[in-house]
């Protein structure tokens, strides 16, 4: 350790992603001084690489290679880099279904929390990152879902993003070489910093101090250009925990704080299907689809995925001895997902002294049978329009050629050991509300006993929400700041009254 | 490491054809790719995967030695990885983890994405 940083703020969080970075609009708003740490580097939109590994490997967790551990295994994603997981996410923004808002609400007992509540902090996500339909034509990847869809009658809906100017690249998940996706790094980061917040990045977060029930040190170690490790010391009257689903219950475990922390994780199980067509699809020439069959969401939803050579050939990796040639055929191809919300539960357990904090995920019975039937009306939906073949991510399983060999998991549960899932949404690990026997912190994100140490990030979703989770993050995260902020004042006062 | 390139090699896809000059080159720059994947990947999944890739390392080096030709070659490594994926443990798990590095990286090296590129699309099979 060659030399040590001292710092002290009015708050310091920790993340950059969604999450962190409402937060920060909000404190550097009302004028306070922030300190952001954000464990990955920042990749500009100039030097975003279009080599699949490398763009991994610069903006994801582990390089992608993550996974919860269970039967089976489920890869998942997640963001490090400065920016966090909207560097490397569709950018589609949606609300929780008010329905289950107000489900949670009632289950968790959590205060202020009813749809009406909490729109104006959807509103704001939404007005943050111009969440809009995509101009220009969307490409045949996305009239395939849509014909599909609709020539079975159900609901299809365009989806809107936080893009501005999208000029499809689609390359969203390996950082928008554009800058036209609305991420945090060009769009909240940038106005914070304006307002005086200092961001660190490549600085890892070791420790938060906790004395006396308040959090007074976060201890960090940063890695600055040549490499050099420096001791970062913060010192802050406000810290807010914004490190995704999986690093915040580490992290928070790690300082001792355990109750009912990391013993939650929910996310979206998503199984893969390629279909293939008789006439050129050319999926890499057009934007990821932009539609979704909406018909059976909250519980159900059926989307495409971002498509180039190479990741249609990671797509094909698990049953590569059957379906490798599949990938002479990649111009007539489309990937297309379905994810589900599902009852089952994992958890997070920090190990000592490594990095990665273990992850497990069980799924449950009801799952299984959920996602044997998304997978099936994925396959039915790909045949009226115009799929040849449909062929699942299930590891030595024959493709479907007709919509009746399609129905084979209508009614029976996925094969375990062959079927491949995968997600990209993770939450709940630190579920909010005053039902105490559920949840890790109170209704506006504070963790119990610590009077100034807040969370802020996908870990407050109580439940998984069947849609993508941007903008439920980004609202639940202005409303933790603006609560922290007048419980600050309060406190102020207080102290000022006794003083 | 030398058990990544011997791995990668076996595991490069065959199409697309690439010049005899060009793909040794591309094998290698796969390689030194997944071998940074790997060095970035959590402890858990970097422990198993270095543990077991010097055992399939030597086994691919063996199987290969009294092989003959080039194709009974290939063949038997096919029919050994088939197997490992077969088998309960971490080994079919490493080498499904190897296979997707090795497939994401190799189709886009540059000349891998030109002569995708540049293949009829009346390919579809």
């Amino acid at each position: 350790m060659n030399s040590e940083l001292q710092l002290e703020a009015d708050a310091v969080i920790i993340g950059s992603g969604a999450g962190g970075a409402s937060v920060a609009d909000v404190l550097t708003a009302a004028g306070l001084y922030v300190i952001m740490l954000e464990e990955g580097g920042h990749v500009p939109s100039s030097s975003a690489s279009p080599v699949a590994s490398e763009a991994f490997a610069a903006a994801w967790r582990g390089g992608g290679l993550t996974a919860a551990i269970g039967r089976p295994p489920i890869a998942y994603a997640e963001g490090r880099c400065v920016g966090g997981g909207t560097e490397i996410n569709s950018a589609i923004a949606q609300r929780a279904d008010s329905d289950l808002l107000d489900q949670w609400r009632k289950l968790y007992k959590i205060e202020n929390f009813t749809p009406d509540e909490l729109s104006q902090y959807y509103d704001r996500a939404e007005t943050t990152v111009n969440a809009s339909l995509t101009p220009g034509p969307l490409g045949r990847p996305t009239d395939i879902l849509r014909l599909g869809g609709e020539a079975l009658g159900w609901k299809v809906s365009e989806l809107k993003r936080g893009q501005r100017d999208c000029k499809g690249a689609n390359r969203c998940s390996f950082i928008c070489p554009n800058g036209a996706k609305q991420s945090m790094a060009v769009t909240l980061l940038p106005k914070s910093m304006d307002r005086g917040m200092r961001l660190f990045a490549r600085t890892r977060v070791d420790k938060i101090r906790i004395e006396k029930g308040r959090a007074t040190v976060v201890v960090a170690q940063l890695r600055d250009a040549g490499g050099q490790a420096v001791h970062v010391r913060v010192k802050a009257g406000l810290v807010f925990v914004c490190a995704g689903a999986i690093h915040t219950p580490a992290l928070l475990r790690r300082c001792g704080l355990r109750k009912r922390i990391g013993d939650t994780l929910r996310i979206h199980p998503t199984i893969r299907a390629t279909a293939l067509f008789d006439e050129p699809v050319d999926a890499h020439q057009s934007r990821l689809p932009l539609t979704a069959v909406t018909e059976f969401m909250p519980e159900q939803r059926i989307g495409g995925a971002v498509f180039t050579p190479a990741v249609f050939g990671l797509s094909l990796a698990e049953g590569w001895t059957n379906r490798g040639e599949l990938m002479q055929a990649w111009r007539f191809c489309g990937s297309y997902y379905g994810m589900v919300r599902p009852r089952g539960v994992g958890s997070v357990r920090p190990l000592p002294g490594i990095n990665e904090p273990l992850v497990s995920f069980k799924l449950a019975p009801e799952d299984w049978t959920s996602l044997g039937q998304v997978l099936t009306l994925l396959g039915r939906a790909m045949f009226p329009a115009g799929a040849r073949k449909v062929i699942p991510s299930i590891s030595g399983h024959e493709d479907w050629t007709t919509t009746d060999g399609v129905n084979e998991f209508w009614n029976k549960p996925l094969p375990e050991k062959a079927t491949n899932l995968m997600t990209i949404h993770l939450f709940s690990t630190c579920p909010p509300g005053e039902h105490r026997d559920a949840c890790a912190v109170d209704s506006y994100g504070r963790v119990r006993g610590v009077e100034n140490l807040f969370v802020a990030d996908g870990s407050l979703i109580p439940e998984a929400p069947g849609v993508n989770p941007q903008m439920t993050i980004m609202a639940l995260a202005f409303r933790v700041a603006e609560a922290a902020l007048s419980h600050s004042a309060q406190e102020r006062a207080r102290t000022a009254a006794r003083e | 490491m030398a058990f990544d390139r011997v791995i990668v090699a076996t595991l490069t896809p065959l199409w697309p054809l690439l010049d005899a000059e060009e793909r040794p080159a591309v094998v290698s720059e796969v390689a030194r790719s997944v071998t940074r994947a790997i060095v970035i990947a959590p402890f858990h999944i970097r422990f198993a995967v270095e543990s077991v890739s010097i055992v399939i390392g030597l086994c691919i080096v063996l199987i290969s030695a009294g092989a003959g030709g080039p194709l009974a070659r290939t063949l038997r490594i096919d029919r050994f990885y088939r197997l490992l994926q077969r088998l309960p443990g971490s080994a079919g798990s490493v080498i499904r983890l190897y296979r997707s590095m090795t497939l994401l990286a190799f189709y886009d090296e540059a000349p891998v994405a030109e002569k995708l590129l540049a293949a009829r699309p009346a390919q579809n099979s």
